[in-house]
């Protein structure tokens, strides 16, 4: 089960909301020196948004969010994840990321390199949300060119960006009216894990230097 | 019905079930941790003896440090881009 049945009454981490602007600042270069450098600030209205606070961590008027996005209609080309696109938000098998015939067309070198990893995630940086009655659909584009309908979303957790809002001063007492979806105990235990060690991953070069 | 008495009647109805049929378990299981083991027990609410139902391997018992260590990622992003 992807969503609870009966959500509760609080902003949880992984709800879906709706009702909230996305910021994005945009920059030519560092403002480093004077005059002060051109710059943008983007404004969107997603449809859907996503709380990225922890449980218990919305509060003082601030929250976190990242837009509910659509997802990418190549995750198709796979027939591993067509059957299934929240497979992204877990781990999976090195032949199970890519199609059979990429897989196939890899150089050995770059296969057994791969294999070496072991099961791990793909899509570092992306988690899926599963289809929903009350998610609109929309037609996804594999790379022939075959569209596809579909109701999954997701989110990228480099989108994450701040918002104050005077109604939220804590999970239960915010503005309830907007909350869409609440991902199940299980769901946030798996955005909860993959979130973790996309923050946690440590490279290659400093992995060397602990060793 | 206030909700600390929704939350009992809830909470009755998940430990004993509903229907007059159903009879009022008289034991619980618990898992325990011991070690690297899991240990099933199942404790009678009478007075009767712990009887262990299962004893097996806990898989789950990397350390943080040694589950992020482990863990690399599929580097794919590239074969998805249009």
């Amino acid at each position: 089960m992807f969503y609870e049945d009966t959500p509760e009454q609080a902003l949880r981490f992984g709800d879906v909301l709706r009702g909230y602007l996305s910021i994005t600042p945009i920059i030519e270069e560092p403002m480093l020196g004077v005059p002060i450098k051109r710059c943008n600030i983007d404004v969107d209205l997603p449809q859907f948004c996503v709380v990225m606070d922890p449980c218990c961590r919305t509060r003082n008027k601030t929250i976190s969010l990242t837009p509910l996005i659509k997802i990418w209609g190549t995750f198709f080309d796979n027939p591993y994840l067509e059957a299934d696109l929240t497979r992204i938000n877990r781990m999976m098998e090195p032949q199970q990321t890519l199609s059979s015939s990429q897989w196939d067309s890899l150089p050995q070198g770059q296969k057994t390199k791969r294999l070496a990893e072991g099961r791990a995630y793909a899509f570092f940086n992306l988690f899926v949300y599963a289809p929903h009655d009350w998610l609109p659909r929309y037609r996804a584009s594999k790379t022939n060119g075959q569209e596809v309908p579909t109701n999954y979303y997701m989110i990228d957790f480099r989108s994450t960006y701040k918002l104050c809002c005077d109604r939220i001063n804590s999970p239960t007492d915010a503005p309830l009216e907007s909350k869409v979806l609440q991902v199940s105990r299980e769901t946030r235990a798996e955005l909860r894990d993959k979130i973790s060690l996309y923050y946690a991953k440590v490279p290659a070069e400093d992995r060397i230097l602990e060793d | 019905m206030d909700r600390k008495a929704e939350e009992s009647s809830y909470s009755r109805a998940i430990s004993q079930g509903t229907g007059s049929q159903d009879l009022a378990k008289e034991y619980k299981i618990a898992v325990i941790p011991f070690g690297k083991y899991e240990i099933t027990l199942r404790l009678p609410l009478e007075t009767e003896s712990v009887e262990i139902l299962e004893v097996k391997i806990n898989k789950d018992f990397l350390s943080y440090e040694q589950k992020k260590a482990s863990k690399g990622f599929h580097d794919v992003e590239d074969f998805y881009k249009k």
